[in-house]
């Protein structure tokens, strides 16, 4: 199974932000969480796929094509859905679709509506009078209803309550599927991606972290939670990152088992995303 | 990129009741006040002057649902973007042309005051000034927002302004003039390779614009 896109060495500089030979691929059939702070780069990172903005170097593959020299063929199947509503908020759904027929070729008339009456949006009432969570729901109707075969979310599920966004993951999780196609999903909830996605790629100050399975940070990576003495006999070696909390040392291992079984002592427990993500960012190394 | 072009004709069609009765009020009082003058002055002034409006109201509307940022993860080129709106505003102008040589047909068979020639010219003004205005708006419209636009707008009407004064004070009689069919023609050629010359210009800087924008 091939990779839908491939990030190589893609790198951006602006005065006060450097996007740094990001390397890292979406195989067919995965869903791909894209965690890190604000700031980190993760927007831009989209943004460079989409080529909104210009890549100073490296480069993007999608489906197998260069980003630019397929342009069009490439975000014909591509769906997308931002954190903010981007479209006109005086339409209305049927309205939404007189426009994007006339700009998807392959757009799905029948697979539109399905996804309106599975979301319960009227086809007639102005979207100004949908709620965030219709909104966000018209968004993902649009974006699937074009055929697509690759889904970028950026921040996508942001500001949803916890039951539409479990039924958007559902979404997610029916579109993949089909083995033919991937997900790449910005998000701060890393709760929403520890139970979807199948890879965790981690961008830090413009910097790729690493790019794992998720099954690989859950069930290897572990948190050693121990006092001073304890923390003083850690090899230097097996610590990712660690930070002191009061009278509590955390440090993140990525061999939890090896762990487990040199430092007896210690309490080694499994780790969150969330907690890799605040280690990486506010820990320290030793 | 028919779809873009349906994205703004909608947009304008949500103003269709205001724009409509604007336009059937501002008629029948310039009719009822200038009679015959009132619909050579619709068709070369003010009617111009209203599709002058139109790409500010899609860069409003642009502006307002932050678009450009979804327009550019859609199968649709930076080219074909910055080109559909250029053929919405000129369906527009098109569209206002289309009502002007109508009513302007209407009034000369009803008053017979001025000659054919003048109401069809009038109503051909009006579509060179309203394309000529839009293409020099649309390449500040795309990069430097409505605000920017608004200055742009408010200096070419200065000038507008100040060309129509200079006339005036020259005395020159318009309705006097009765051009032979060749100077028509020559005076058409120009004013349409001109058009055409501008219009380029325009295109090609707001591609490059809009690309070092999103660059």
């Amino acid at each position: 199974m091939g990779n839908i896109l491939e990030i190589e060495n893609l790198s951006k500089k602006y005065p006060d932000f450097t996007l740094d030979s990001l390397s890292f691929s979406i195989p067919q059939g995965t869903i791909m969480g894209m965690i890190g702070e604000n700031g980190a780069g993760k927007t831009t990172t989209i943004n460079l796929i989409l080529n909104e903005m210009r890549k100073d170097g490296g480069s993007i593959k999608i489906f197998g094509k260069d980003h630019l020299e397929y342009e069009k063929a490439v975000k014909e199947r591509i769906g997308v859905v931002f954190d903010d509503f981007h479209f006109p908020d005086l339409f209305n759904a049927n309205e939404m679709e007189l426009f994007l027929k006339g700009i998807y070729a392959t757009w799905q008339p029948k697979t539109y509506r399905d996804y309106l009456n599975r979301f319960g949006l009227p086809l007639d009432k102005q979207i100004k009078a949908f709620s965030k969570g219709m909104k966000v729901k018209l968004s993902f109707a649009v974006a699937l209803s074009h055929q697509p075969q690759l889904l970028i979310l950026d921040e996508a599920t942001s500001g949803l309550d916890p039951v539409m966004r479990d039924e958007m993951l559902d979404i997610l999780l029916e579109f993949i599927q089909d083995e033919k196609n991937g997900v790449l999903f910005s998000s701060h909830i890393t709760d929403d991606l520890e139970k979807i996605t199948d890879y965790i790629t981690f961008i830090h100050k413009g910097k790729l972290l690493f790019s794992k399975t998720k099954d690989e940070l859950l069930y290897h990576y572990g948190l050693i939670k121990c006092g001073a003495e304890t923390f003083n006999q850690i090899e230097k070696a097996d610590i990712i990152a660690y930070r002191k909390q009061d009278y509590e040392w955390q440090v993140l291992v990525a061999d939890k088992e090896e762990a487990r079984r040199k430092y007896r002592k210690c309490i080694i427990d499994s780790v969150t995303i969330s907690e890799i993500m605040l280690l990486h960012v506010k820990g320290e190394k030793k | 990129m028919n779809g873009l072009i349906i994205k703004d004709l909608i947009t304008l069609e949500k103003q269709k009741i205001s724009t409509i009765a604007g336009l059937l009020f501002t008629t029948i009082a310039f009719l009822i006040f200038w009679q015959s003058t009132g619909a050579l002055l619709l068709g070369a002034v003010v009617l111009p002057f209203l599709t002058i409006f139109t790409p500010f109201t899609f860069r409003a509307s642009d502006e307002q649902w932050k678009w450009d940022t979804y327009a550019i993860s859609l199968p649709v080129s930076k080219k074909q973007i910055v080109a559909s709106r250029y053929l919405s505003c000129s369906i527009i102008s098109i569209a206002y042309f289309l009502f002007s040589l109508a009513l302007n047909i209407g009034v000369y068979f009803w008053f017979q005051d001025h000659s054919i020639t003048l109401h069809l010219a009038s109503a051909f003004i009006g579509l060179g000034v309203s394309l000529l205005f839009g293409f020099l708006i649309l390449p500040t419209s795309f990069t430097k927002g409505l605000e920017v636009s608004v200055w742009v707008l408010v200096i070419l009407a200065i000038i507008f302004i100040g060309v129509v004064v200079i006339i005036k004070k020259a005395n020159f009689d318009i309705f006097s003039l009765s051009p032979t069919p060749s100077q028509i023609t020559l005076l058409m050629g120009l004013s349409v390779a001109t058009l055409i010359g501008i219009f380029i210009g325009s295109y090609l800087v707001s591609v490059a614009m809009y690309r070092k924008l999103h660059s």
